[in-house]
């Protein structure tokens, strides 16, 4: 089955036949979580780089925000028996979109959440396998379960992560 | 076969992380070994037994640049992999460094590319163990 | 008139304390009308080679420690000297990726290890060519680089 994820969300499926894609990434950043042994898989979409910003809304929904989605998106897929030793991390997104990419990289939303998502992965001791992150362009993402496959749909291009 | 690590570096911070790195990377890791410059290091080279060196070259006392001159010169150790991670920007030493053997990974530097050079130097390390 | 390097400097530590310290800058303007640092820690590193001169690097009080805590990954607050440790390493970074971008990618310099300085303590001598504010989520920083004549 095919679940589509939205902005600000986590799908997690253990079924081989699922397909989880997100739409329209921008500065977001959509997180893959596979797990190939356990059969857990994962995509999160999330939009900002610090719950700092504002703590009620992230207790309200963790996968707003980059410190607080990550953390609980590792957690769901722990709970569901994925191992760390077998996790492949992918990430796609954190583009500079509209005004943003006119002014400095290190200033936009994209790269800052790209900097925080490195941070909380060094931070659990992971490694990220594959990016594609920055750039002006939005992305759509997917993780097909029966293959573990990752792919990128950007400007009409199919290209696997 | 597991991998006796030194890592030379003068920042001890900068240490824990290399050894963080080929952690998380899977290298599988022996003893693992440290100095904080480029005497020291000769010193534990001398008293241990080492496959792998991960080398700084800003370094006091003893540069990582005279230290893989020095180790090079050593019939005992001359064949010992190294990977220089440095913030060194020079196209000129870091050629300098690749005609002595040493690979090169530039700071600041990500977990993944320290991750995938140790890679591809472990398995020439583990080829030359057997 | 002597080249500026303020751009180059800022982009380089932006780059630096972002990949190394996993630290970002907030909006940009911020920094620029805030006034002198209060209390700050002071790191310089110098440089021979081709040209001779010094990076000279201060933070707000707190900004070592998350440094540290960034960059060893750790749960808990790092030890004094460890802090101190990694504001130095990030500095002996800034200053080698600078060096490069100003006297191009065949000089090679020796640059020394780098030092925590009194806050009183007199600059580095030599021409300031580049300054650069970052407003960082970790606390603003400010980077100045001397060539000696
Ligand atoms: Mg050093």
């Amino acid at each position: 089955m095919r679940h589509t994820v939205s902005v600000a969300d986590m799908k997690l499926t253990t079924s081989g036949e699922d397909l989880l894609i997100t739409h329209s990434l921008g500065s977001c950043l959509g997180v893959i979580i596979y797990d190939a042994v356990a059969s857990v898989g994962a995509l999160l979409h999330v939009m900002l780089p610090l719950s700092t910003i504002n703590p009620e809304k992230a207790v309200d929904n963790p996968y707003m925000f980059v410190d607080t989605g990550v953390p609980r998106l590792l957690n769901e897929c722990y709970k569901m028996g994925a191992k760390k030793g077998n996790l492949v991390v992918k990430v796609a997104g954190g583009a500079k979109i509209g005004a943003a990419a006119q002014s400095g990289d290190f200033f936009a939303i994209g790269s800052r959440n790209v900097t925080v998502f490195r941070k909380i992965l060094w931070k659990n001791g992971l490694m990220c396998k594959a990016a594609d992150v920055g750039g002006t362009r939005p992305r759509t993402l997917s993780l097909d379960m029966n293959t573990g496959e990752v792919l990128i749909r950007s400007d009409g291009q199919v290209t696997a992560l | 076969m597991s991998l006796n690590v030194l890592v030379v570096d003068d920042s001890a911070v900068m240490r824990s992380m290399i050894i963080r790195t080929l952690e998380m990377a899977g290298v599988d890791i022996g003893q693992v070994f440290q100095a904080s410059n480029g005497e020291e290091a000769l010193q534990q080279l001398d008293a241990n037994w080492i496959d792998l060196a991960l080398v700084d070259i800003n370094m006091p006392v003893m540069n990582g640049e005279q230290l893989i001159e020095e180790v090079r010169r050593r019939s005992a150790i001359a064949d010992l992999p190294i990977i220089v991670v440095s913030t060194e920007g020079s196209q000129t030493r870091i050629e300098r460094l690749q005609q002595k053997g040493a690979k090169f990974i530039h700071k600041p530097f990500t977990p993944e590319t320290i991750g995938q050079i140790v890679e591809g130097v472990t398995e020439v390390a583990n080829d030359n163990q057997v | 008139m002597t080249t500026r390097y303020d751009q180059v400097l800022q982009d380089v530590a932006a780059e630096a304390f972002s990949t190394l310290g996993f630290m970002f800058p907030m909006d940009e303007g911020d920094s620029a009308d805030a006034g002198p640092l209060a209390d700050p820690v002071v790191a310089e590193v110098c440089f021979s080679g081709p040209q001779s001169g010094a990076l000279k690097v201060a933070v707000e009080p707190q900004l070592p420690a998350v440094l540290a805590t960034n960059m060893t990954g750790a749960d808990d607050q790092a030890p004094a000297e460890q802090q101190l440790d990694a504001f130095k390493e990030m500095a002996n970074v800034i200053c080698g990726n600078i060096l490069p971008r100003i006297a191009g990618q065949e000089a090679v310099f020796d640059v020394h290890p780098p030092e925590i300085c009194r806050q009183d303590a007199p600059g580095p001598g030599g021409q300031c060519v580049a300054q650069a504010g970052l407003l960082l989520d970790g606390g603003r920083v400010e980077v100045s680089l001397f060539l000696n004549a």
